[in-house]
């Protein structure tokens, strides 16, 4: 070989090996015998695929030969083919036929790209690393959130989620021409609740009542929880008072029942008032008003037919 | 009654050899039951090859294609473009290499390792039909490795290039690795002598 051909080829940072068409090895760079561990000595002369035993596979035979007849080069991935030097090289191969003094010579070219796999797989834990943070700051916005807009205690909507969405349904109400109606809810002697049987047990019934106006109310309805025993429920897209009444109806089944909290015998009851936009008030504010004033009237006859009884 | 086989037909069966030791190629180096097959061979004027290439891209790949192409000379003359849509890739590659990754799967990212995968994939493919081509007509085919490119929102103008070449063969490719099926498609451009030589040689071979 020409000697500065041969210069070059010891010099260059890629694995080059020169074979003869029945496989035999005429040239092994000093690169070569970096990945491999074996002196260019040792296999000149030796065939290719007792030197490196991945290319004793039948594929590889028929890719020679194919390129022994037509010429075109042919392309091994270090990514299909992991073990073509050595355990800890991972290389690509791109083998091209060249004429030479009326004789073929095959060129063997391994690239190393090791540094390359160690990088991807690096890359590809930091994108895991990221993805799995990301996953528990989604979660914790969700927290965030619930804890900005829904009541610790019951779990419904509080008073931010309440205005949020009071003004949106309103002003659907007004461009629609529904009504709107609002619920003020309040619980009928809770004090005496929480004096005789304990705050846990209080709290227990105030997440029990939430449940239940959940439970009778629709998937758009607001449930919040106004102030201490308070409830406000919003009932967008009311069209007549019939829509209205199925809900009613609904809370109004449970509105006076015994219930069993803590392993005591409790008796819930319920005090409603209710408002609609347009009839009652254009604002929320003055439907809230509204609202509870029906509702204090509605605790005052529950009061007095508890008298009379 | 005309008794001579189309040439369509006589190309596919000369595809299908081809892309069947493609095959049996492929399923050694991954050691993975893999299918190809070629449906049909169209010979078409650049303008049906057009829509029919774009609904593929539309339907098929949805814009987006993951390409590995091959321009050759010498004798015949043309570029070789095999597409597959460029989503379903990473699931594919993944399967090839017996690996399972973390991002998502339909996502356009591509590393080395992925093109440097396609590209030997891709080798295989070619080689596998031109070469056959190659090998039946008797007329040697010269080309170099595949390029790859991933394009986005691409349509068939970019592959069908009707001031060099006015006929385009085209095909579709069923590759079916151990039940994940993914569909490509084949263009091959060629000048008009290179196409005529090839049809004249396929005449006289089959027909008299």
């Amino acid at each position: 070989m020409d000697s500065m051909l041969s210069g070059i080829l010891n010099c260059i940072n890629e694995g080059i090996v020169m074979i003869t068409e029945d496989l035999m090895i005429t040239y092994w760079n000093p690169f070569m015998e970096k990945m491999t561990g074996r002196r260019s000595e040792e296999v000149l002369g030796a065939r290719i695929d007792h030197i490196l035993p991945e290319l004793g596979r039948p594929f590889f035979h028929s890719a020679i030969r194919g390129l022994s007849a037509g010429g075109n080069p042919v392309f091994f991935s270090a990514a299909m083919h992991r073990n073509m030097v050595s355990p800890e090289h991972r290389v690509n191969l791109k083998i091209n036929r060249i004429a030479t003094n009326g004789q073929n010579i095959l060129l063997l070219e391994f690239m190393d790209v090791t540094n390359q796999f160690q990088r991807i797989k690096q890359l590809q834990t930091y994108v895991g690393q990221l993805s799995h943070l990301n996953t528990q700051l989604k979660q914790k916005e969700k927290v965030i959130e619930k804890l900005a807009y829904y009541d610790k205690l019951t779990g419904v909507a509080n008073r931010a989620l309440f205005d949020k969405f009071a003004d949106k349904y309103l002003n659907e109400a007004k461009k629609t021409g529904t009504m709107l109606g609002l619920m003020f809810i309040d619980v009928n002697e809770f004090k005496q609740i929480n004096d005789t049987y304990g705050h846990n047990t209080g709290d227990k019934v105030m997440t029990r009542v939430a449940s239940l106006l959940t439970e009778s109310t629709r998937k758009n309805d607001i449930v919040c929880r106004y102030g201490g025993d308070e409830f406000l429920v919003l009932l967008p897209g009311i069209h007549s008072l019939d829509d209205y009444q199925h809900i009613a109806e609904r809370i109004e089944d449970n509105k006076k029942r015994h219930i069993v909290q803590d392993g005591y015998d409790l008796w819930l009851s319920l005090s409603i008032g209710i408002s609609f936009y347009p009839d009652d008030g254009n604002t929320i504010s003055e439907l809230i008003e509204k609202a509870d004033e029906y509702m204090y009237y509605n605790k005052q006859q529950s009061r007095e037919q508890q008298n009379q009884l | 009654m005309n008794n001579k086989i189309s040439r369509e037909d006589i190309l596919t069966e000369l595809f299908n050899v081809g892309v069947g030791q493609a095959a049996s190629t492929l399923s050694e180096i991954i050691d993975k039951r893999i299918g190809l097959s070629i449906p049909s061979v169209q010979i078409l004027e650049s303008s049906l090859a057009k829509i029919e290439l774009n609904k593929y891209l539309r339907n098929v790949a949805e814009g987006a294609v993951m390409v590995s192409s091959i321009s050759f000379d010498s004798q015949l003359e043309g570029k070789v473009s095999l597409l597959f849509p460029a989503d379903k890739m990473h699931h594919f590659i993944d399967l090839c290499l017996h690996e399972t990754r973390e991002e998502p799967e339909n996502s356009l990212e591509f590393n080395d390792i992925d093109f440097d995968t396609v590209k030997e994939i891709g080798n295989i493919v070619v080689n596998s039909i031109i070469g056959e081509l190659s090998n039946t007509i008797n007329i040697p085919i010269e080309y170099t490795l595949p390029e790859i490119n991933v394009l986005n929102d691409v349509s068939a103008e970019h592959f069908v290039n009707p001031e060099d070449y006015r006929l385009v063969l085209m095909m579709f490719l069923a590759f079916d690795i151990e039940g994940t099926e993914i569909s490509g498609a084949i263009v091959i451009n060629m000048t008009l002598k290179s196409l005529d030589d090839i049809l004249n040689k396929i005449d006289k071979l089959y027909n008299g």
